[in-house]
């Protein structure tokens, strides 16, 4: 099962898209990061589009509510 | 300039719900005691520290209205008002909504199904809002209001019951300074922190201080007022140049709030 994510927000300078890459990395689920805009000035938000990938639904459930915790959305 | 509160009477205060750790509605607050013990706060505002405390009616309906830091965070002249977690507070929002308008404020409101709890979950840092989520304000509002307000927000995950508002364990002061317990936050919160404000702008608030709810404070340029905490917290604030005025809210305490959640500054 594959599944892409958005996070949104002043996710670099919170540290929340580190957290959540190292919580899903935690569960042994395969995850890497598509793309990433910062946003050009400190007020500004930046994005992140990342994947998720696993064959134990589980897993996958649980990672899927860390990534809800800290704000992310299924693309 | 003078700092102007919103504050507001605890004629219909009471523990009538269990919607945080310190609730029980066993314990009950002493309604005489709690009058005395917020008119000794009023006044410290406004007769020594020369605070322009302004009020919103009490309503009997929401006991926890006393709460007014939970009505909103403000930017200059805007409001944006809570979205309450619990169905207990929601209708406060109204009410709330109703004097900023009054007042002359514009108000900004949260999508409905977006919980966010106003200056109990995001205070003001160099220009910087530090925000905090999980236990009653969904991350997503930070979003939102960052692009509203078009202002930085930096997002700082709770995660002690005990400290279920960011103000309940994190209180920015005149001059960059923090009072902070840093137990209540996530390692990244904690790491986002240290980060952004220098070691010797921190004031840590050991347990025994957290736990008397010193975090919770209120700060009028370099007066510091909280609930009776430890005579180590008020040297350590004497050291960073604060004068520190201590008085009694345990009757708040049995709610989950000190002085930080009696008041808003708008």
């Amino acid at each position: 099962m594959i599944i892409e994510l958005k996070l949104r927000g002043h996710i670099l300078d919170s540290l929340v898209l580190s957290k959540l890459l190292d919580q899903i990395e935690g569960l042994e689920v395969d995850c890497y990061t598509k793309e990433v805009k910062i946003g050009p000035k400190r007020q500004d938000l930046s994005e992140a589009v990342f994947v998720i990938e696993s064959d134990d639904e589980a897993k996958i459930a649980q990672a899927l509510e860390l990534a809800k915790k800290q704000g992310a959305t299924e693309v | 300039m003078t700092d102007t509160i919103l504050m507001c009477s605890p004629e219909h205060y009471g523990i009538k719900y269990e919607i945080n750790p310190w609730m029980d509605i066993s314990i009950q607050s002493n309604h005489e005691k709690a009058m005395q013990q917020w008119q000794a706060l009023y006044h410290i505002l406004k007769d020594d520290l020369k605070v322009d405390v302004r009020l919103v009616e009490a309503r009997e309906e929401v006991p926890d209205m006393v709460f007014t830091a939970n009505a909103a965070v403000m930017y200059g002249k805007t409001a944006v008002i809570s979205r309450f977690k619990y169905p207990q507070r929601q209708p406060e929002e109204a009410y709330f909504a109703e004097w900023f308008t009054a007042n002359g404020y514009d108000v900004v409101t949260l999508p409905d199904d977006m919980a966010f709890e106003g200056a109990g979950d995001a205070l003001y840092l160099d220009g910087v809002l530090y925000a905090g989520y999980v236990p009653r304000t969904d991350i997503a509002s930070h979003t939102y209001i960052s692009e509203r307000l078009k202002i930085p927000v930096i997002s700082m995950e709770l995660v002690n019951k005990s400290f279920y508002h960011v103000d309940t364990c994190f209180c920015p002061l005149t001059d960059g300074y923090l009072i902070y317990h840093p137990e209540a936050f996530d390692a990244y919160a904690n790491q986002v922190i240290e980060s952004n404000v220098p070691e010797e702008k921190r004031i840590v608030a050991n347990a025994e201080e957290a736990s008397y709810f010193t975090c919770n404070a209120v700060n009028v340029g370099k007066t510091v007022v909280t609930n009776l905490t430890t005579p180590r917290f008020t040297a350590l604030l004497k050291s960073k140049g604060f004068d520190h005025i201590q008085t009694d809210l345990s009757e708040y305490m049995k709610a989950g709030g000190a002085a930080k959640c009696l008041t808003l500054k708008i």
